[in-house]
């Protein structure tokens, strides 16, 4: 299967051979952009990346779900192409579109890491060790306290 | 004849099969990476609201039947009536045909340990940098796609022949071998992942992967999918609904705390996939650091996760070559534990049905399945095996495991008659420390059958809707829906046979 992400950017990048789709995925990211530029909190701009990033993916398993067999072996030859003239996967594709996701995913990137883990996230990681070890911990004890074991019967 | 059947050593040797049973590649693989699609800390709260009312009331019944009647999940079902046999062999069945391609990815992690363990000495990684994918496509697994046979790989057929042999050693001597396999592979890849984690979390960027993997999202709490995902992922890593759990539980003397061994079992496995959602996202948080991507780009479950962004990760972790390669032999070693002992009680299941019913050499019986069980393995050998793995898992797994468990709820909840249910309810309860009552036989009634409806129903509208990656309908029906209907059809099969232990009930 054709990697997501490589599919996206040659779409992006491609001839209008594929016009509706390459419109539908330029809206994304405009949309995303948006986002990012009215420098909304760091939640919203990465629940925003997110939800682009699941339109984009299903956007894209109808876009390849409609292709013909021979539209496939065209799309897997421009790829080919495009990843021999402009580098590997995280390569700049050149299509001023292409360079608008990169440089948004790097914003994105940048701004998550910036905030990097919120109380509330700690909070979680001490209620799922509570929760699970603990009561594990809490029944292995009870466990003990019977004495009850599967050899002794 | 009861009084003639095996037992575990102890308690602790029962709890660790049970436990390392549960524990797969999908602690691992799949936990960590769905909790981040369905809004990360927030995701523990459906989480553990479908293990108290799904995951922990059906392997109580598991259990239950099994400590009661004493047997296989084939004979447990015929003695709640002969004519529920089939459903025992269609667990059973569903779980040898999967174990077929699931020693397969262990074939893989033996050539990755293999490669890493020379390239401690050599001081360079199997795979060239930024090549980890390429390297396991093209190398270890020599993908050639749906169409296309592709040729035979050897190496994974050597992998294979290792993984059946180390099944065979495990199970063949019956449970009391069993509970001194689990003594190793059960605490060793917990070592390995407490030592991972902590790797990871020592990295530049380790923080900002714990973020997307524990910051709550709690919005996704309002959304329908984030439920039934978290109810999934409690069936498809508690081993219910494999007919595992009630044979392992067959070796336990009728007196058993049931209830609690249920819960012990639960927590440890899910424990152990909290835990690794810290191993694997600060991993990928240093992954995203070190290539400047963001983490929801890398792969974050499955073979991508294991065979790409962890290799991946390594290659860029600070230290010498010899240092990445044994953190990668680490991590490989990791996956191999967490998956032999998962594959050895999928056989052990059958095993025990098969003795349970026809009584054969336990020895050649053994023998049989894990002979058989390799030859099987290899059509997954050639270039092609990848992608009819994928297929068949998505029909096993989504379909038949799924259908299973419905089966048995409806028959324990509502088919068998009310005083054969109070019997087994009784039973659980005469020695268990913790009493089940209404909360427990509702969920088994109600909350956990329209969870698995609804399940069932989502994803037959999206494999019709969409189909499945791309496969195309004639690879689909060979590779997943043949599978599923032959599985059903001998369970009922296994049924009609007259076998020797048929009369001793």
């Amino acid at each position: 299967m054709m990697k997501t992400r490589i599919v996206l950017l040659a779409l992006l990048a491609a001839a209008p051979l594929w016009a509706e789709e390459k419109k539908d995925a330029l809206a994304i990211v405009g949309d995303l952009k948006a986002v990012i530029e009215a420098d909304k909190p760091w939640k919203e701009r990465w629940t925003a990346y997110r939800n682009a990033k699941d339109a984009v993916d299903a956007a894209e398993v109808e876009f390849l779900r409609k292709l013909s067999a021979d539209q496939k072996k065209t799309l897997k030859n421009q790829l080919e192409q495009i990843k021999k003239d402009r580098g590997p996967e995280h390569g700049d594709y050149g299509s001023p579109a292409g360079k608008a996701y990169e440089a948004i995913r790097k914003d994105v990137a940048d701004s998550i890491r910036r905030d990097a883990l919120p109380p509330s996230g700690w909070i979680m990681a001490l209620v799922g060790i509570v929760l699970l070890w603990g009561g594990f911990a809490f029944c292995v004890g009870r466990a003990v306290r019977t004495g009850k074991d599967a050899a002794k019967g | 004849m009861e009084q003639g059947r095996e037992r575990w050593a102890s308690r602790p040797a029962f709890i660790m099969a049970a436990v390392g049973s549960a524990i797969g590649l999908g602690n691992v693989w799949r936990f960590p990476g769905v909790a981040f699609a369905n809004g990360g800390g927030a995701f523990f709260v459906p989480y553990f609201i479908a293990l108290l009312t799904a995951g922990i009331p059906l392997m109580i019944v598991e259990y239950g039947l099994g400590t009661r009647y004493q047997g296989s999940a084939a004979k447990s079902y015929r003695k709640l009536g002969a004519k529920y046999e089939w459903i025992g062999w269609w667990a059973v069945l569903i779980g040898l045909m999967i174990s077929f391609y699931y020693c397969v990815i262990l074939a893989w992690s033996w050539e990755y340990c293999w490669e890493c363990a020379k390239g401690i000495f050599s001081g360079e990684l199997p795979w060239d940098k930024g090549k980890a994918g390429d390297y396991f496509d093209k190398e270890i697994v020599q993908n050639t796609g749906a169409d296309n046979l592709g040729s035979f790989n050897i190496a994974a057929a050597l992998g294979l022949a290792a993984t059946w042999i180390v099944v065979y050693l495990s199970i063949a001597k019956g449970v009391l071998r069993v509970g001194k396999v689990v003594m190793i592979t059960v605490p060793l890849p917990l070592i390995i992942l407490v030592l991972l984690a902590v790797r990871g979390l020592s990295l530049p960027g380790a923080m900002d992967g714990l973020a997307y993997y524990l910051a709550p999202d709690w919005a996704k709490l309002a959304e329908f999918d984030t439920w039934v995902a978290a109810y999934g992922q409690v069936f498809f890593s508690l081993s219910v609904g494999w007919g595992i759990l009630i044979a392992y539980a067959s070796y336990m003397p009728k007196d058993s705390d049931v209830v609690n061994n249920a819960y012990l079992t639960s927590f440890a496995n899910c424990g152990f996939s909290f835990l690794a959602g810290f191993a694997v996202f600060s991993t990928l948080g240093y992954l995203g650091f070190a290539l400047n991507q963001p983490i929801a780009d890398l792969k974050t479950t499955s073979f991508g996760l294991a065979f790409t962004s962890y290799p991946t990760a390594v290659e860029n972790f600070p230290g010498t070559g010899s240092f990445q390669a044994l953190l990668g032999l680490l991590f490989f070693l990791m996956l191999l534990t967490l998956g032999v002992d998962s594959a050895f009680s999928i056989v052990e299941a059958m095993a025990t049905a098969m003795y349970d019913k026809f009584r054969m050499n336990r020895q050649r019986l053994t023998q049989m399945l894990c002979g058989g069980g390799f030859l099987m393995g290899l059509i997954y050998c050639f270039g092609t095996g990848l992608s009819w793995l994928d297929i068949t898992d998505k029909y096993l797994t989504d379909y038949g495991l799924t259908m299973v468990a419905l089966t048995q709820c409806l028959l324990v909840g509502w088919v068998i008659s009310k005083s054969r249910f109070k019997e087994l309810q009784d039973e659980i309860n005469k020695r268990s420390e913790f009493r089940v009552g209404a909360f427990w036989k509702w969920s088994l009634k109600a909350i956990t059958p329209l969870v698995l409806i609804v399940t069932l129903w989502l994803a037959s509208k999206k494999l019709i809707a969409e189909g499945y990656g791309g496969y195309p309908t004639d690879k689909l029906i060979i590779f997943g829906v043949a599978p599923a209907a032959i599985v059903l059809v001998l369970s009922f099969v296994l049924m009609n046979m007259k076998g020797a232990g048929d009369d001793e009930d």
